[in-house]
C-alpha cells in the first residue's frame, strides 16, 4: 500500500515531507487581514489617540505636533456644539431603531403568517440593504429636491403645498431619519423574519390548546422567544444609527445651519474644515468610548438572560 | 389533593366520536377509515406500534391537524373545522411542548392565566398540582433546566391543572422511570375517575393500557384493530396483529393444517396430529379457506412442557432459555416454527434439549391465515 508507507513516513519526519507553507498555512491565509488592520484600524486609532492629547499645526510640509495633556477633552466637554450634536445623535439613533424595528417586526409577522408574494416582497426589500448608502442618499436629495422632487410633485398631485423638505431645519433631520428608516428596516425585517420562521411551533400549538388568542400568544409566546434577536438587532442597529455620517453628510452637510450635526459631522468639521486634528481625534476617541460603555453594559444587562447557563 | 382538583361536576366532560376518519399526509394515509366512540367519561387507551397513527389521531381531535375525510365530535358539535381553543381540551405533548422562557410555576399557571382565574385561585391550584405530579421542589426552574421525566410531569401538570370536556394526553409517562411511572400511573388513574372527564390516553405500552384503559382501542398502519375492556382484547384478540401485539411475550402464532372435511375437524402441527376438542373443532369447521392452512394462536402461559412423548404433544428443541427470576421463558423450535413457553423458574430445561410441548386447544385461538382475522 503505498498511501499507507507516505503515510507513515509523513508521521516519522513531518518537517522534510511537508513543506513551510503548509505548515505555517493558517498564518499565511491571515496574514493579509492582520495586515490590513494594522495599517488601516491598528495604526491610525493609536494616532488618533495621540492626536488627542495633542495640538496639531499644520505646516508648509508636515504637521508640528504639542503635546497638551487632556486640554482637547475638557474643551469638547464644555464645547455647546459638541453637547448639542450628541443630543442629536442620541436623538437619531433612538427615533430611527424604535422605528426601524417596529416596522421590521410587524412586517416580519405579517409574512411569516403567510401573506401572499412574499417571496416577492422579501427579494424586494433586500435593494435598499444592497445599495450603497452615499447612492441611496443621493437618491431621496433629489426625490426630495424642493421644485423638481418627485415627492413634492406628488404632494402637489393630490393637493398639498410643497415642502423644503431638507432646508426646514425643523425638517430636515426627520427627512434624513426616514431615509435611514428606508434603507435599514430590511435588516432589522429580514433578521427578525428569520427568526420568528425558526421559533418552535410546539409552545403555539401548546397555547392554542390552553385557549389563548392570537394577541395574547404574541404577547405571552412569540414577543418572549423573540427577546434575545430582538435585542440583538437593537443594538446592531442602535450602534450603526449612531455612527450616521455618510446620509447626512450627503444630503444637508450637517445643515440648514448646524441643526444636523451629528457627532460623527461635528468631528468631521473640527478635523477637515478647521483642521483641528487634535480636538477632533479628542471628540472621536470619547465618542467611541461612550459606545463601546454602553454596548458592553447593554450586552451584560439585556442579553445575558439569554446566554446565561441555566438557573437552578 | 384529589378534594380539591376533582370536586366532581365542575368539568362538563364530554364524549368523543371518530367516525370514518382519514389522514392523509400527501402519499402517506396515517389514519385510515377511523372509528371510534368515546362514551362520556370513559378513559380510552390508544394503544399500538410505533408511527401507527395514534399522535395523529389525537392531534386531529385536538385540532392541531386538519382532517381529510370523515366527522370528529366533541359532544353533540362537529368539531371538523373549530379551532383548538374552541374545543374545550387539554393536552399532554409527546414532545412536551413547554413554554421555554417561562418557570415552571409558569408553565402551569399558563392556561389559567388564559382563563382570568384570580391570582389567589391560580396559585392554589399550581401548588396543588405540582404536588400530584411532584414538581412542587421545581415550580421556580425553567424547563431547560429539568430533565426529560421531570419535563414530562410539567406537561402532564399543565394538562390537568384545567377541567376540559375531554384530556388528551400522548404518552405522558414514556419518560418516567420504573417507579415514578408506576405511581403517577396510579395517581393518574384515581384522578380521572375522581374527575370522570373523558381521557383518550396514547402509549405504546401495554402494561399501562391494560391498568389504565376502561378500553383499549388498538391501531395498527393507521387502521383500528380492535377496541374492547383489557380483559376482553387480551382474552379474545379479535386479529393476528393484536394477538402478536398484546402480552408479554406475546401470544405463539403457529402455521397449523386444520380440515374438518368430513364433518370432523382436524389439526396438525407439522406432522403431529392434535386433538381439536369441541370448542377449538367448532371453530374449525367455521374456518372457510381454500386449502388447509390455518393460525393457531397459544399464549406462552398455555404451552406446556414434557420430557417424553405423549399424545398430542409436538416433539421440539431447545432454542434458548430465559431467566426473569420467578419463571423462565424457553423458546422451543419445532420444526422450523418457534414457540416460546413461560414455565416455572424450576421447570428443567436446557438448551439444545430434547422436549414435547403441548397445550389446552380449548385455550387456543384460531384465524383465518388470509383475513387473519379471528375465527370463532
Ligand atoms: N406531518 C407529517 N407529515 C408526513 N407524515 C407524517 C406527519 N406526521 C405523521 N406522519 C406519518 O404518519 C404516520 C403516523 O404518525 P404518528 O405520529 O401518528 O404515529 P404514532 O402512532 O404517534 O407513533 P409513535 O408511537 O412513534 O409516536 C407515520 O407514518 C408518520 O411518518
Ligand atoms: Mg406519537
Amino acid at each position: 500500500m503505498a498511501s499507507e508507507a507516505a503515510v507513515a513516513e509523513r508521521h516519522a519526519t513531518p518537517a522534510q515531507i511537508v513543506p513551510w507553507w503548509e505548515r505555517n498555512l493558517a498564518w499565511l491565509l491571515v496574514a493579509p487581514m492582520i495586515v490590513m488592520f494594522v495599517v488601516f484600524a491598528l495604526l491610525p486609532s493609536l494616532t488618533a489617540i495621540l492626536f488627542a492629547f495633542s495640538h496639531i499645526k499644520l505646516t508648509r510640509g508636515g504637521m508640528q505636533r504639542t503635546f497638551i495633556g487632556v486640554d482637547n477633552f475638557q474643551r469638547a466637554l464644555e464645547d455647546p456644539i459638541v453637547r448639542q450634536s450628541a443630543g442629536i445623535t442620541l436623538k437619531w439613533a433612538l427615533v430611527v431603531t424604535t422605528v426601524e424595528i417596529l416596522l421590521g417586526l410587524g412586517l416580519a409577522l405579517l409574512l411569516a403568517h403567510g401573506v401572499r408574494g412574499r417571496g416577492v416582497f422579501t427579494s424586494l426589500l433586500i435593494i435598499p440593504i444592497i445599495m450603497p448608502p452615499v447612492a441611496v442618499s443621493l437618491m431621496w436629495f433629489f426625490m426630495y429636491e424642493p421644485n423638481f422632487g418627485v415627492i413634492n410633485y406628488l404632494l402637489n398631485q393630490v393637493g398639498l403645498p410643497s415642502v423644503l423638505w431638507l432646508s426646514d431645519p425643523n425638517i430636515a433631520l426627520y427627512a434624513m431619519m426616514a431615509v435611514d428608516v428606508w434603507q435599514a428596516t430590511p435588516f432589522a425585517f429580514l433578521l427578525l423574519y428569520a427568526a420568528i420562521l425558526s421559533l418552535p411551533r410546539d409552545p403555539y400549538e401548546a397555547a392554542a390548546i390552553d385557549g389563548a388568542s392570537r394577541w395574547h400568544i404574541f404577547r405571552t409566546v412569540t414577543l418572549p422567544l423573540l427577546l434575545p434577536v430582538l435585542g440583538v438587532v437593537v443594538l446592531l442597529r442602535l450602534i450603526d444609527a449612531a455612527r450616521v455620517f455618510d446620509k447626512i453628510f450627503v444630503m444637508t452637510r450637517g445643515g440648514p445651519g448646524s441643526s444636523a450635526y451629528t457627532t460623527t459631522l461635528t468631528v468631521y468639521v473640527e478635523a477637515f474644515n478647521k483642521y483641528d486634528f487634535g480636538y477632533a481625534s479628542a471628540i472621536s476617541f470619547m465618542f467611541q468610548v461612550v459606545l463601546v460603555i454602553f454596548g458592553t453594559i447593554y450586552v451584560r444587562r439585556v442579553m445575558a438572560d439569554y446566554s446565561a447557563p441555566a438557573e437552578s | 389533593m384529589m378534594r380539591l382538583l376533582g370536586s366532581r361536576g365542575e368539568g362538563r366532560s364530554a364524549p368523543v366520536s371518530f367516525e370514518r376518519v382519514c389522514k392523509r399526509f400527501g402519499a402517506v394515509t396515517a389514519v385510515d377509515d377511523l372509528s371510534l366512540e368515546v362514551p362520556n367519561g370513559e378513559m380510552l387507551v390508544l394503544l399500538g406500534p410505533s408511527g401507527c397513527g395514534k399522535t395523529t389521531s389525537l392531534r386531529m381531535l385536538a385540532g392541531l391537524e386538519s382532517i381529510t375525510g370523515g366527522t370528529i365530535r366533541i359532544g353533540e358539535t362537529v368539531v371538523n373545522a373549530l379551532p383548538p381553543r374552541a374545543r374545550d381540551i387539554a393536552m399532554v405533548f409527546q414532545s412536551y411542548a413547554l413554554y421555554s422562557h417561562l418557570t415552571v410555576y409558569e408553565n402551569l399557571a399558563y392556561p389559567l392565566r388564559v382563563r382570568k382565574l384570580s391570582k389567589a385561585e391560580i396559585d392554589h391550584r399550581v401548588r396543588d398540582v405540582a404536588q400530584v405530579v411532584q414538581i412542587e421542589e421545581l415550580l421556580d426552574r425553567k424547563p431547560r433546566a429539568l430533565s426529560g421525566g421531570q419535563r414530562q410531569r410539567v406537561a402532564l401538570g399543565r394538562a390537568i391543572i384545567r377541567r376540559p370536556a375531554v384530556f388528551l394526553m400522548d404518552e405522558p409517562l414514556s419518560n418516567l422511570d420504573a417507579k415514578l411511572r408506576l405511581h403517577t400511573r396510579g395517581e393518574l388513574k384515581r384522578f380521572q375517575r375522581e374527575l370522570a372527564t373523558t381521557t383518550i390516553y396514547v402509549t405504546h405500552d401495554q402494561a399501562e393500557a391494560m391498568t389504565l384503559a376502561d378500553r383499549v382501542a388498538i391501531m395498527n398502519g393507521g387502521v383500528l384493530q380492535q377496541v374492547g375492556p383489557p380483559k376482553e382484547v387480551y382474552a379474545r384478540p379479535a386479529s393476528v396483529f393484536v394477538a402478536g401485539f398484546l402480552g408479554s411475550p406475546p401470544m405463539n402464532l403457529l402455521a397449523v393444517e386444520a380440515t374438518s372435511d368430513h364433518g370432523a375437524p382436524s389439526l396438525r402441527i407439522g406432522e403431529t396430529p392434535i386433538p381439536a376438542g369441541d370448542r377449538l373443532g367448532a371453530s374449525i369447521s367455521r374456518l372457510r379457506t381454500n386449502g388447509n392452512a390455518a393460525i393457531l394462536g397459544v399464549r406462552p402461559e398455555d404451552v406446556v412442557l414434557h420430557r417424553t412423548e405423549e399424545p398430542g404433544s409436538v416433539p421440539s428443541e431447545v432454542f434458548v432459555v430465559e431467566d426473569l427470576g420467578n419463571e423462565r421463558l424457553v423458546t422451543l423450535n419445532a420444526a422450523g416454527q418457534y414457540v416460546v413457553a413461560r414455565v416455572h423458574a424450576d421447570a428443567p430445561a436446557e438448551m439444545g434439549d430434547r422436549l414435547w410441548f403441548a397445550f389446552d386447544p380449548g385455550r387456543a385461538h384460531l384465524f383465518d391465515p388470509l383475513t387473519e382475522r379471528r375465527v370463532d
